[in-house]
């Protein structure tokens, strides 16, 4: 974009292009210019519309807020490029099917995280449980100083890579408590779990979450219906879920290069980090733990139940992959 | 909702009960490493995110170098 410093810079690019992207998508967001941008980020006009005082991280925060959106500031942690749940939050929302505005505080540099590439599938020697992050090659940002959809390196490349994002704001919904810190921290957890509902072995599964309406869950299993016992599908239907889930998804590293998942879970997003039991749905293809989200809190044993499954014969579920598709090299 | 909805039991029929000591490793898991972890975690990140909301994202020294080449 060739633009005038005086009245946009990086940053209010970013914001653009994020809050475009949700204008075109859901109706309930208008579309708003980069003057609105620009304006909307100060509570109140400072002359000049800025941003010769520069823009921070607070007034974009500020934008997506005004814009009817409910922003989540996440930063890296002190370890640095090490926080890897870090990393793994960043490519869950974009899996969502969240553009990012990203930061790069040394750069003082903004571009917009808005999708990503993974690496060709490989079988590793090394055992050890991994994340989607961990198979992503680079991400496509959308970057104000270059032509859109510029692909940038995990680590590494010329000009910088995601390692120099240090902090990203993600505007959601309403009613998104439960945050990805959280997700991050259960979905290894549910592995003790393993002897009601079937898990792939720990240190070889690769775990993939992101968030979702439980409507379009409800689509996605419609759609691949001949892969669910229809018991499970009916209980997909029929659990009152709230309006948004978290979804994490567990795969050896061969479902992993066809696309499958051996298990999946389906977690409250409305819920209290403090709940032992966050979830509506855990389920493998032989078992399903159902939970009872008005009594499981109240006790463990009340609040859910298993189902027994027939194996419908396939080789493990479809990824849930109906959101940000992958960019695919040409 | 209505009260039938709210029992998922009596919705979802061939529900069985799990065996107690299958949810005991996940339960302790969960009240003496998981949860205080996010705890700690989710309090982490939000100190970081206060210190990342100062960030100039376009400095005036930048600002004035762009101007410069105009």
């Amino acid at each position: 974009m060739d633009q005038h410093v005086d009245i946009s810079v990086c940053a209010h690019a970013a914001c653009w292009s994020v809050l475009r992207h949700y204008s075109e998508r859901y109706s309930v967001y208008r579309e708003f210019l980069t003057h609105d941008i620009t304006m909307m980020a100060h509570e109140f006009n400072p002359g000049g519309l800025v941003p010769s005082k520069g823009l921070q991280m607070s007034h974009a925060e500020r934008v997506f807020q005004e814009a009817g959106t409910f922003p989540v500031n996440i930063a890296r942690g002190k370890s640095g490029t090490s926080d890897l749940s870090f990393y793994r939050q960043l490519s869950a929302y974009v899996e969502s099917g969240f553009p990012l505005f990203a930061a790069m505080s040394t750069r003082e540099h903004a571009v917009a995280v808005v999708g990503y590439e993974w690496r060709s599938p490989v079988n590793t020697a090394i055992s050890g449980m991994r994340y989607a992050w961990d198979e992503v090659q680079s991400l496509a940002v959308v970057d104000d100083n270059y032509l859109p959809y510029l692909s940038i390196p995990v680590k590494g490349g010329t000009m910088y890579s995601a390692q120099d994002i240090d902090a990203f704001i993600v505007a959601l919904p309403e009613k998104v408590f439960y945050p990805a810190d959280a997700v991050d921290r259960l979905a290894p957890a549910l592995f003790s779990l393993g002897a009601v509902v079937g898990l792939p072995p720990k240190d070889k599964t690769i775990i993939r979450y992101f968030i979702t309406t439980c409507s379009a869950l409800r689509r996605f299993a419609r759609d691949k219906e001949s892969e669910f016992d229809p018991k499970l599908l009916e209980t997909i239907m029929t659990l009152p879920f709230a309006q948004f889930v978290w979804i994490v998804e567990f795969a050896t590293e061969d479902q992993w290069a066809l696309g499958k998942v051996e298990t999946r879970a389906v977690i409250d997003a409305t819920a209290s980090l403090l709940e032992v039991m966050p979830l509506w749905l855990l389920h493998s293809r032989t078992q399903a733990l159902v939970f009872d989200r008005q009594r499981v809190g109240l006790d463990l044993q009340t609040g859910m139940g298993v189902l027994q499954l027939s194996d419908t014969g396939h080789t493990g579920f479809t990824r849930m992959d109906q959101n940000l598709r992958p960019t695919q090299t040409k | 909702m209505d009260k039938k909805e709210n029992n998922v039991s009596e919705v979802i029929k061939g529900l069985t009960p799990v065996d107690p000591k299958a949810l005991e490793d996940f339960k302790r898991e969960m009240t003496e490493e998981v949860i205080p972890e996010i705890v700690r975690v989710v309090e982490e990140r939000r100190v970081q995110a206060a210190e990342s909301r100062h960030w100039q994202l376009k400095s005036l020294s930048l600002y004035a170098r762009d101007c410069s080449t105009m």
